[in-house]
């Protein structure tokens, strides 16, 4: 496969947009007890019985609810993205202005991963399981989703274009600097995360276009 | 442990995991391709054969980059050695056969191996970044109190960023990358 035509299959193979699934009461329980099991047992070693004793049900019940392991954590993973889109999203529109709506982003979304037992307990010991949706096709997809979800909230400031520039960036940095195997920087509270974000971060995204080209 | 002999294993092992498809070849295996024993193999890497393919990925990283900055070659300052960068590494990563092939077969355990090679791609690059940013620096082209150990950090996990996953940014397109270079990479860094 030559390089035109295998950036041309990534480019094509990028998922469309994630559909926020709609959990009913149950569904949401049992994947609030699946979480609580990962962030305990991790991923291989949760089965669905463990969930059903962490929901409080019995087996037969969990499974008119769900109707297998992978499919729980389909919709775990599908929600948890939705939820935490949700807070990135208002973090951003809530802020008075540009910058800090940059830093009210960054912080949030730190703060989201920092603070995610399930995701941390699969960093430290099944990596392969978060790691393998995060790079090449599956983490361009995913840069695009975060992307997409959160552009409108940079409308009160930026052009549609732009504003989708700036969400880009945001879910850049944060990867780039929170989702790796070492601690790099804490950017969990502002008094790190604001001058780092005021110096390299901001004058890019806030600076006119026609001023540095 | 020379540095011949080590290079020896770890090419041995990437030979093996090119010829087997897997990032998983036994120790026997890699003894045999690199011409080195099973028991020096331990001594060197008591981990074994995850230690040895961690080690073979992160020599294959360092041959990857050292490629690419001999295509490179100089440039006048350091937003066109990016823009020139950019685009090359790209081309390069996607016409890197093995990892596609290993990433259609394994793509879980190649980029969580990848993953794990992060700091020590970013420590490369901004190795190479940090004296194109002294040298602007000493020609007064940065901004005031900018340091470039932090902004070669920031530039080259940024750049790797948009290497491995561009989203919706076209590399190809050489007005996309200048303004990607000079606004969202450099835009805090310089004056």
């Amino acid at each position: 496969m030559t390089a035109a035509t295998l950036a041309e299959h990534l480019r094509t193979s990028i998922p469309g947009p994630l559909q926020e699934p709609v959990l009913d009461d149950q569904q949401a329980r049992a994947v609030a007890a699946l979480l609580r099991c990962l962030g305990r047992y991790g991923l291989a070693k949760t089965n669905l019985d463990d969930v059903a004793r962490e929901a409080g049900c019995s087996r037969a019940t969990l499974y008119r609810w769900v109707e297998s392991k992978p499919e729980l954590l389909r919709l775990a993973v599908a929600s948890e993205e939705a939820r935490v889109l949700g807070a990135l999203h208002g973090a951003v529109a809530g802020a008075p202005d540009l910058p800090d709506a940059i830093v009210a982003g960054v912080v949030t979304a730190s703060r989201e991963i920092a603070g995610h037992d399930a995701l941390q307990f699969l960093l430290a010991h099944e990596p392969e399981t978060v790691y393998g949706h995060l790079a090449f096709a599956e983490g361009d997809a995913l840069m695009v989703r975060i992307a997409d979800a959160i552009a409108p909230a940079f409308a009160r400031w930026l052009p549609a274009s732009d504003g989708y520039r700036a969400a880009d960036w945001l879910a850049r940095v944060v990867r780039a600097y929170c989702l790796t195997p070492q601690p790099v920087l804490d950017l969990t509270g502002e008094a790190v995360a604001r001058p780092f974000l005021e110096q390299f971060v901001i004058p890019g995204i806030a600076g006119s276009p026609e001023s540095r080209t | 442990m020379s540095t011949e002999a080590r290079t020896k294993v770890l090419a041995g092992a990437y030979e093996c995991v090119a010829a087997a498809g897997t990032t998983r070849p036994t120790i026997d295996e890699i003894a045999q391709a690199s011409g080195v024993s099973r028991a020096s193999i331990y001594r060197w890497f008591p981990g074994g054969r995850d230690e040895v393919i961690q080690a073979a990925v992160g020599w294959e990283v360092d041959n990857f980059f050292v490629r690419l900055a001999a295509k490179l070659g100089e440039q006048p300052d350091f937003a066109s050695y990016l823009e020139r960068a950019l685009p090359q590494a790209r081309h390069d990563l996607l016409d890197h056969a093995l990892l596609h092939r290993m990433l259609a077969t394994e793509p879980e355990q190649v980029s969580t191996l990848l993953a794990f090679q992060q700091e020590h791609m970013v420590e490369l690059v901004g190795l190479a970044f940090r004296p194109r940013l002294e040298r602007d620096q000493a020609a007064g082209l940065l901004r005031p109190g900018v340091e470039p150990a932090a902004a070669s950090d920031y530039v080259a996990r940024l750049a790797l960023s948009l290497l491995a996953e561009p989203g919706r940014h076209d590399l190809d397109d050489p007005v996309a990358v200048r303004r990607l270079v000079r606004h969202e990479l450099l835009g805090g860094i310089y004056l």
